[in-house]
């Protein structure tokens, strides 16, 4: 469970990213948050796992109670919230399975990280994450040999590496064409089903949210407008988180779901 | 002048389409400014100035000749700025010209440039030349030994240095630091270290070990190079370092890896290919400074050649710098052949 | 959980983890050899034990250093904190003559390498010039990098141009730079010749301007920003590389350096080697202002006042998936090293 309280962030050149959010995500649910650009979904999902420190509020983490400041109690804290980017942020030059191995970093130490010799069950970690999202065959090849919708796979199996309980996704699918963003997407939910994971997806495309997610938090200007279960994020909703009518840019196109 | 040229790009477009907008014209008052920093270059010039020779300017593509009287000086300023002044050239530009001008003007009178005297001196020369074009082909294998401890300095210092050099780079970069801090101590540091001159490291050495004989030699050598080489692969790498993809780094922060562990499994494997590129280049680079450092007595090839210049020995000279090129160029080869491989 | 649209996924709802069939491990991959990196790194090794031993070094010199070290480092701070009385100031302005002589003449060394490299850059560029010249002015520029500027200096320009008017052979040594920056600098310019965008070359010659016409009007204004910056780089390695000029007579800061030296006076020494690294150090801070200007265009302060914010999208942490970056920036290795 994830809980903001009064939760500020004001960037260091005095930006107000976010303003007083209050939240609270329950265990295993899949959150979908919806908004324009600039709205402060980023900022949002990055104060979770201190990339963006906030400045003031409290957030807890299950039961941990987020400290900006402690390097070490925020390493802890990362080591269970995952994190998937919308630019799959491989090492591209390294091949699949070390970049899973990536996500063992915290339960490994820093002497074998420095020489690369992983233990064992952590391999097998490794191994079980790609499998998990179909890419085993990949394991030695090179990250960059691979396409988009491979790569932000490979970029779930380093989060699943870690055994999280949280995973924070920050717009998966943005840089995907439509048929392998649903794919994606669909491997996430399962993912989340299967492991009981708490989910929250950053995204733009309604559609999506809508057919992935459990529950919708719409934010404009640092500021969460809407939360609710995805039934009630009807067109006329979001048309209000947006202030601005749909258009087609804000829907993946509708036969690409059916892939 | 920020004020007269911001109005007139903004009077710009109000313009007929028709008219070809042309660039705003330079601020008067600040050509004047610098015509007066010319006229206060020609005044020092001027006192300092000593009679007699001649003093060839060069600037740029066109050389000029010229008493050594600083009148000239002024007055290619002065037609410099009044041409940049007509071409609507920008007051930094200008200003950059004639800092140029000057520079060269400085420099010029205190190397005393002349070309006149290669006539008369050419038959010093000559036999030297002639000597060149004919080495002594059986003198390469003769100074082999030396050959070996040059390159042994030079892989010796190249790995070494490199290691360190990694080391610090990544604490040199703020991307891979611990904070900022640190980045900029390390960097203070490494700009020390690369400002002194390898030759300079070498005398040091020299001194410190106490003397270039037995043995005492090459470790001087390899320290000094080994500066030398942890100056520029420092540098290179955290420059690198600078323009990684922030991307897989963000990815290891987030995973819950510490510094250590995100600098080599994010950062390490992107700066790899140039990193193995600069060793490459600085081994290449410490061969041929081992041959510059044989002057101050650390032995190797460099020692060979000086003695045989001492001894006015050219057909010995040339075999060496025959047998040098060839290893530089092979090593050229290598590296780029090890860089196709890695790339 | 709410009842949104499951049709995703295989629907199980297990929450512990679910072993997986033995066939599993089946279609995973082999793992790749890694024999030829593990040779390639004990030859390393072993290259570099064989030269620890073929270096013939005194490894018994190193244990006394860092006392060596010490005591002189502190004989020459004593040197550099000293009061400066006559002949103390008589030193430190000595090294700065020296320091400025230096500075002169890589500055001329420079300026004569400069005016060399760019038509031998446009020899040497795939792009410009005919394979025959190409390959005949790439050898040559190899083989004047391969030949150390002391080289140059004792054996052609030393007697070629004395020891000058002031006996330090200043002009020697700036005409040895000179040469030696050639083939630096010609390799560096042509590379950057070869990297000229296409665009404008194609449309010129489609233009019907001859090849002068398009070397002037497509290619130097492309160019040019970048070959300052080269030409900037290599003053500040030729300030460098002066040094070890002046050790053989050659003027500049290294006769000084020698002499110090050679005498072993630490104070001297300490002196000097605090006015090569002020500056050394200065010339690289302006130089490397200057570069920036060249490449990065004037804008960036001159316009002041009115920060241009372009769009509302700032500085986000995550911006469009970024290309992996070029691991050689090659005109960098020419500021660090030779
Ligand atoms: N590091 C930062 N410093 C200052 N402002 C920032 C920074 N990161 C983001 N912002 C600003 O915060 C706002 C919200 O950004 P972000 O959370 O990335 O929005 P979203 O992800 O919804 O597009 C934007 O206006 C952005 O300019
Ligand atoms: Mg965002």
């Amino acid at each position: 469970m994830i809980t903001f309280e009064n939760i500020d962030v004001v960037y260091p050149n005095g930006f107000k990213g976010l303003s007083n959010v209050n939240l609270q995500i329950n265990k295993g649910e899949f959150v979908a948050i919806v908004g324009l650009s600039g709205a402060g979904k980023s900022t949002l999902i990055r104060t979770v796992n201190g990339l963006v420190p906030f400045t003031s509020g409290t957030l807890t983490v299950g039961d941990v109670v987020v400290d900006p400041r402690s390097k070490a109690k925020l390493r802890r804290l990362r080591s269970r919230v995952g994190m998937i980017f919308q630019s799959f942020n491989l090492v591209t030059r390294v091949s699949v399975l070390n970049n899973v191995l990536v996500g063992r970093s915290a339960d490994t130490p820093t002497w074998r990280s420095l020489l690369g010799w992983y233990r064992a069950e952590d391999k097998e970690l490794a191994f079980q994450s790609l499998e998990r999202v179909g890419i085993v065959d990949k394991a030695y090849m090179r990250a960059a040999s691979l396409s988009g919708g491979q790569q932000q796979r490979v970029a779930i199996a380093r989060v699943l590496a870690q055994d999280p309980e949280v995973i924070l996704a920050d717009e998966p699918v943005a840089s995907l064409d439509p048929p392998t963003a649903h794919k994606v997407m669909r491997d996430l939910r399962r993912i989340q089903q299967e492991l009981g994971i708490t989910t929250i997806v950053n995204m733009h495309h309604l559609d999506l949210a809508r057919s992935y997610a459990d529950r919708v938090i719409g934010m404009r200007a640092g500021e969460v407008v809407f939360d609710g279960p995805v039934e009630e994020a009807t067109d006329e909703v979001i048309e209000q988180v947006y202030q601005r009518s749909l258009t087609a840019e804000d829907i993946v196109t509708a036969e690409a779901a059916q892939e | 002048m920020v004020t007269t040229s911001t109005a007139e790009r903004r009077a710009a477009p109000q313009a007929a389409a028709t008219v070809r907008p042309e660039p705003p014209r330079p601020s008067g008052l600040v050509y004047l400014g610098l015509a007066g920093l010319a006229l206060l270059a020609f005044i020092v010039f001027w006192v300092i100035q000593e009679s007699g020779d001649v003093l060839l300017i060069p600037l740029g593509f066109v050389t000029l000749w010229a008493p050594l009287n600083p009148v000239i000086g002024l007055v290619v300023m002065l037609v410099a700025l009044a041409v940049c002044f007509k071409a609507r050239i920008g007051t930094m530009a200008a200003f950059g010209t004639v800092a140029f001008i000057i520079m060269s003007y400085w420099a010029g009178a205190t190397v005393g440039f002349t070309l006149l005297e290669i006539p008369e001196r050419w038959s010093n020369v000559e036999p030297r030349l002639i000597a060149f074009l004919d080495p002594n082909w059986s003198y390469i294998w003769t100074v082999r030994d030396q050959w070996l401890i040059t390159i042994s300095m030079a892989v010796v210092a190249t790995l070494i240095g490199c290691a360190i050099g990694l080391v610090l780079a990544m604490y040199a970069s703020p991307v891979s630091s611990p904070n900022k801090g640190t980045s900029q101590a390390i960097k203070a540091v490494n700009s020390v270290i690369r400002s002194i001159p390898d030759v300079g490291w070498a005398l040091l050495f020299v001194a410190f070990i106490g003397g270039t004989a037995h043995g005492l030699g090459p470790m001087a050598g390899i320290l000094a190079l080994l500066m030398f080489n942890i100056g520029i692969v420092a540098k290179l790498t955290s420059e690198t370092i600078d323009s990684v993809n922030p991307g897989p780094v963000e990815a290891a922060d987030a995973s819950g890896a510490n510094l250590t562990q995100r600098n080599r499994l994010a950062i390490l494997p992107q700066v790899l290919p140039g990193f193995v590129s600069y060793g490459l280049y600085v081994f290449e680079l410490n061969i041929r400074a081992s041959a510059a450092l044989g002057i101050v007595g650390v032995g190797g090839i460099g020692s060979a050649m000086m003695l045989q210049l001492n001894r006015f020995q050219f057909e010995n000279v040339a075999a060496i710098l025959i047998a040098l090129i060839v290893v530089v160029l092979l090593v050229d080869m290598f590296s780029m052949y090890i860089r196709r491989k890695l790339l | 959980m709410s009842t949104a649209n499951l049709n995703a996924g295989p629907g199980s709802t297990s929450q512990t983890k679910p072993r997986f069939a033995e066939d599993a491990l089946d279609r995973r991959p082999v793992r790749p050899s890694k024999l030829r990196y593990n040779l390639g790194m004990l030859a390393v090794g072993i290259i570099f034990i064989a030269a620890v031993y073929g270096a013939g070094m005194d490894f018994g010199a190193l244990l006394n250093l860092p006392a060596s070290i010490i005591q002189y480092g502190q004989l020459m701070a004593a040197g550099v904190f000293q009061a400066p009385d006559e002949t103390v100031a008589g030193y430190w302005t000595q090294s700065f003559d020296a320091m400025f002589e230096s500075v002169a003449i890589a500055w001329v060394g420079t300026m004569v390498g400069a005016l060399f490299s760019l038509p031998l850059g446009f020899l040497a560029a795939r792009n410009m010039s005919p394979l025959p010249v190409y390959i005949v002015v790439r050898f040559v520029l190899s083989v004047i990098r391969a030949v150390p500027e002391i080289i140059f200096a004792i054996a052609i320009m030393l007697p070629l141009f004395g020891f000058g008017s002031g006996g330090g052979g200043a002009l020697a040594g700036a005409m040895a730079l000179g040469v030696s920056s050639i083939g630096t600098l010609s390799k560096l310019i042509s590379e950057a010749i070869e990297a000229v965008d296409g665009g404008p070359l194609e449309s010129s010659r489609a233009s019907g301007s001859n090849q002068m016409q398009m070397i002037r009007w497509a290619v130097m204004p492309q160019v040019m920003p970048e070959v300052i910056a080269i030409w900037l780089y290599r003053f500040e390695v030729n300030i460098r590389a002066s040094a070890i000029l002046g050790v053989l007579g050659a003027g500049g800061i290294g006769a000084l350096l020698s002499t110090v030296f050679g005498a072993r006076e630490w104070d001297r020494i300490g002196i000097v080697l605090v006015v090569i690294i002020v500056v050394t150090m200065l010339v690289d801070q302006i130089s490397a202002f200057i570069r920036h200007r060249v490449i990065h265009g004037g804008d960036l302060r001159s316009d002041g006042g009115e920060p241009q914010e372009d769009d509302d999208a700032g500085p986000g942490p995550e911006n469009e998936p970024r290309v992996e970056n070029d691991p050689a920036p090659k005109e960098n290795r020419a500021a660090a090293g030779l």
